[in-house]
């Protein structure tokens, strides 16, 4: 597997380097020098050095933080679901950390810190919900674990469905939220960020540490059991982490969809699933992602900005066409159904 | 002409002289819910801001004289609403019943394969291209939006030989695109257009007036001749895709069709009231857990369930709910989740004492 | 069950098929004659299974046709071909709530008019059925609660009562105990001699196959090696030729046996 280290080292070298241009595209060339040095201090000289500090730097942190968590958590829920669909998104965990955080706002007039815990109660109240009626629906010959995916959806559009009612009833504060909740990255989130970083950092060492038993769980369950791994409680921790990592996510900036669903699928051929080193590459891939996305929404149709969210879905929903074609619908996935 | 009898499986059924067998079980099951339909309406007429009694509802049935206030409230807002409601409940149930037995799989559902968002997508852009187009070019607008989905995911899927599982990740998949194309309308738009299309967007039988129903009316049978034509066909396709062509199914086609009918159907519901979300999914499974049926009568029991979840959700938002903005998708959702929850708790639990 | 008068002739001509780039049937020729039961042997994918499927039209041709009576299968619709064909497939996938009565009706899907049901005669044929099954004392459970010989049967039951002449088994008596197998096949032979029909199945276990079968067809990587009766088509140089086996065949009380020696094949890892 000669590719990971090059692959690692790739992404490592290249998401400096997108950040870099995240962050400086669109100030003159000759600006850039004093920027550079603007950067670690935090009193604005000038209006570029203003917009740098105040509105890029904020963004860039944002995108790198939401990017990275969020490609983390889908990569561990497609492992423990078993099922190449399986993402943030489509397991009801964005839907239901919106709506929660809305039915805060609007309803309790919640601050930031209490919504960002609405948001991971919501996150978990959506997963456990996916999980209540997929095993209420009951499918005995799902091999693939694909009941779970249909009724994600269904508590995805669900959920959804009820904060879009919920907005309509305030229509005063519907216009802040609304832009929120398709999934925006805005320097006015900084503070959200602030607050809310440490989910995600948490989330991600525990799923570091776990690894390796993670690994050995996802090359089956019954070896791992009799390798003294508590199958049960890793499993249970892990998706805690990825849930609660990508309800933070989803605090900050709204939910942002399909990055969790496309990342794991890049980097899994180029890295395997050692999680020791994949969890790593989805994190930078991730990231690069959605700065990317975030750069496409900002600067492709000037001079309107287009919500990074919306990118990431319009884009991301041809990305799990293609992996429902691949996956479904090949011919050796179709005789394998007949 | 009609003779009691029994089924080859022992259960008694009602047999005609062609051969048409209908199931004892189902046909009290079916008039049960028709008995609870025309109750829930009555009590229904009876709802609302308007002071209206009994005498009064008897008086106008029987075309006596009433004051003009009630006679408004009962025969503008009330009745149509009733009646629109029931028939686009049932339209919705139907659709999710026939989508489920496509895709083989109790949770397919018309905005799961993303036909409502389809239809949604393009009643957007022709209000906002025409903002005072008529009925019927919205009508228009929700089919060809409906259909253009249809084309796509088959045309994603293929040729009609794949499973019905992947006709449903396609739409979920499609749906999720469209969705998010709608955000972005509905984001960009000037508040007034953004919030009307949104409540919209919530359900509302608000629009319910005569000339709708009337509109609606040719649908609603044209749906009980397709029942009637197409409905033995799906227990065969229970069966799977191959066993069905061994019985004599002519899948690839009669699937077409049958896509097409539901998306038909979607759409007129969509038109009408907007989309009601998870209706498709709710009403088959609670009608199937009052009697367990297949068939013409799974399709009857549905769509019979459906349009009483409606009207119920109607006599929430007018009656219990006064003064708080209660979208009909939000009512819809109070009433039927529960029931959902209860209903499949207590399949469950009859599966687990049947063993 | 009425004697069947007609003369059936089920040929494919040349036929190649196969699933995207994999070939399963290449250039195949074969006939089969009315009014026996013919065996498909050969070892696991040399396209068995998927002869039967292409004559049920479940795989597309890349070449070649195959006729019914002289027809081209592509001309016949589905329903007249249901009222012509039955077909038992390897994995039988039935749904919970359905019935053993429900199963059998839907045999009869063909039939049915429009908007109609089981006729009389339908119902006479359907009893008769279970009967021949021995399962009428079950036709009210659940097809899934039955045991797996029970359920065998009952899709049996179902293909009968279906009442083609010609009818198609992949490996019907696979998960069943000798018991069963014996039976099923003594079956099958019924409605092949006193009835008349044409029976097809593809049967894995070579004595079971000499024992019951008019004809067997010995297939090999996609085409027809040979085929005779029991005693011609099952020989030592033939069973050598498809599966690449060593075997003694013999006469044990008139019927056929074919003891293979052990393999010397070394399992490469």
């Amino acid at each position: 597997m000669q590719r990971r280290p090059v692959f690692l080292s790739t992404m490592a070298f290249l998401l400096p380097v997108m950040a870099g241009v995240h962050l400086f595209l669109g100030f003159s060339p000759t600006d850039l020098p004093q920027l550079l040095f603007a950067l670690p201090g935090s009193d604005a000289q000038s209006f570029e050095e203003a917009v740098l500090l105040y509105q890029r730097v904020p963004r860039t942190l944002i995108a790198l933080y939401v990017g990275g968590v969020t490609a983390v958590c889908g990569f561990v829920l497609q492992s423990l679901v078993r099922n190449p669909l399986a993402s943030p998104t489509t397991l009801g965990v964005n839907a239901g950390a919106a709506l929660f955080l809305v039915a805060g706002v609007l309803l309790f007039n919640l601050d930031t810190a209490l919504q960002g815990a609405a948001a991971l109660a919501g996150a978990l109240s959506g997963f456990l919900a996916s999980l209540a009626v997929a095993k209420a629906a009951g499918r005995q010959n799902d091999p693939r674990g694909l009941s779970l995916i249909l009724s994600g959806a269904l508590v995805a559009m669900f959920f959804t469905g009820l904060t879009n009612a919920l907005l309509l009833s305030d229509p005063a504060r519907r216009s802040d939220l609304l832009s929120w909740i398709v999934g925006t990255i805005n320097h006015a989130y900084a503070d959200r960020l602030a607050l809310f970083w440490w989910v995600g950092a948490i989330a991600i060492c525990v799923l570091l540490v776990l690894a390796r038993p993670l690994t050995l769980i996802l090359f089956g369950a019954e070896k791992a059991a009799s390798t003294g791994v508590n199958v049960p409680i890793v499993s249970g921790l892990a998706i805690l982490a990825a849930v609660l990592g990508a309800g933070s996510a989803v605090a900050i900036c709204g939910p942002i969809g399909f990055v969790g669903l496309v990342v794991p699928h890049i980097v899994r051929p180029l890295v395997g699933n050692n999680l020791r080193i994949a969890l790593p590459a989805a994190f930078l891939t991730g990231a690069m992602v959605c700065i990317l996305a975030d750069l496409v929404g900002r600067e492709a149709l000037r001079p309107f900005s287009l919500s990074t969210g919306l990118v990431t879905d319009l884009v991301g929903g041809v990305v799990f066409v293609l992996i429902i074609k691949r996956f479904y619908l090949s011919p050796g996935a179709q005789q394998e159904a007949a | 002409m009609i003779k009691r009898s029994t089924a080859t499986d022992g259960l008694s059924i009602l047999r005609f002289r062609n051969g048409l067998q209908i199931k004892t079980s189902n046909l009290v099951a079916g008039l049960g819910l028709v008995a609870a339909t025309v109750l829930l309406g009555l009590y229904s007429l009876r709802t609302g801001l308007t002071e209206t009694g009994i005498a009064d509802i008897l008086a106008i049935l029987s075309g006596g004289h009433v004051a003009d206030a009630k006679a408004y409230a009962l025969l503008d807002v009330r009745l149509p609403r009733i009646l629109l409601g029931f028939m686009v409940g049932w339209a919705v149930a139907l659709c999710g019943a026939v989508l489920q037995s496509l895709a083989r799989n109790p949770l397919a559902d018309p905005g799961l394969f993303g036909f409502s968002q389809g239809s949604i997508i393009m009643i957007m852009l022709l209000l906002i291209l025409v903002p005072l187009a008529p009925k019927s070019l919205v009508a228009l607008a929700a089919v060809s939006g409906g259909l253009c989905v249809a084309a796509l995911l088959l045309w994603l899927v293929g040729a009609g030989r794949s499973s019905g599982l992947s006709i449903v990740l396609m739409g979920i998949a499609v749906e999720t695109v469209l969705s998010s194309f709608g955000s972005l309308l509905i984001l960009y738009l000037p508040a007034e257009t953004s919030i009307a299309l949104s409540e919209w967007l919530a359900g509302s039988l608000f629009q319910a007036n005569w000339p709708l129903i009337a509109t609606f009316l040719p649908l609603f049978f044209l749906s009980l001749a397709g029942i009637l034509i197409a409905g033995r066909a799906l227990v065969a396709y229970d069966l799977g895709n191959e066993m069905a062509m061994a019985l004599g199914e002519p899948v690839a086609r009669s699937r077409l069709m049958r896509l097409l009918f539901a998306v038909v159907l979607s759409a007129a519901a969509v038109t009408a009231v907007g989309p009601l979300m998870f209706l498709g999914v709710l009403a088959p499974h609670i009608a199937a857990f009052l009697s367990p049926a297949t068939g013409r009568a799974r399709l009857v029991l549905s769509g019979l369930m459906g349009g009483i979840l409606v009207v119920a959700a109607d006599t929430l938002t007018r009656g219990v709910a006064v003064g708080l903005p209660m979208p009909l998708g939000l009512s819809l959702t109070i009433i039927g989740v529960p029931l959902f929850i209860i209903a499949l708790r207590l399949q469950a639990l009859r599966r687990f004492q049947s063993h | 069950m009425q004697k069947v008068k007609r003369c059936v002739l089920l040929e494919a001509q040349h036929v190649t098929a196969g699933y995207g780039k994999l070939e399963v049937l290449s250039d195949l020729s074969i006939q089969f004659r009315p009014g026996r039961f013919t065996a498909l042997a050969g070892p696991n994918g040399c396209g068995k299974s998927s002869l039967l499927k292409a004559i049920m039209r479940f795989l597309p041709l890349s070449k070649g046709e195959i006729k019914l009576d002289g027809t081209p299968l592509e001309q016949i619709g589905r329903k007249r071909l249901a009222r012509r064909i039955a077909y038992l497939p390897q994995e039988c996938f039935c749904p919970d709530y359905m019935t053993l009565g429900e199963l059998i009706e839907l045999a009869g899907h063909s039939r049915y008019a429009l908007v109609g049901g089981p006729s009389a005669r339908d119902r006479d044929l359907f009893s008769q059925v279970l009967k021949t099954v021995g399962l009428s004392a079950r036709a009210g459970f659940p097809v899934n609660k039955l045991s797996g010989g029970q359920r065998q049967r009952a899709w049996i039951a179902m293909v009968l009562a279906q009442d083609t002449d010609i009818i198609l088994m992949d490996e019907p008596v696979n998960h069943l105990d000798i018991t069963y197998q014996f039976a099923v096949l003594e079956l099958v032979r019924d409605l092949v001699e006193p009835h008349g029909k044409t029976v097809i199945s593809v049967l894995h276990d070579l004595n079971l196959t000499a024992a019951f079968a008019d004809e067997v067809v010995l297939m090999h990587e996609g085409r027809c090696l040979t085929s005779g009766t029991g005693a011609d088509a099952v020989t030592p140089q033939n069973i050598e030729r498809v599966f690449g086996l060593k075997a003694q065949v013999f006469e044990k009380d008139g019927r056929l046996v074919c003891f293979p020696e052990r393999p010397e094949i070394k399992v490469h890892c």
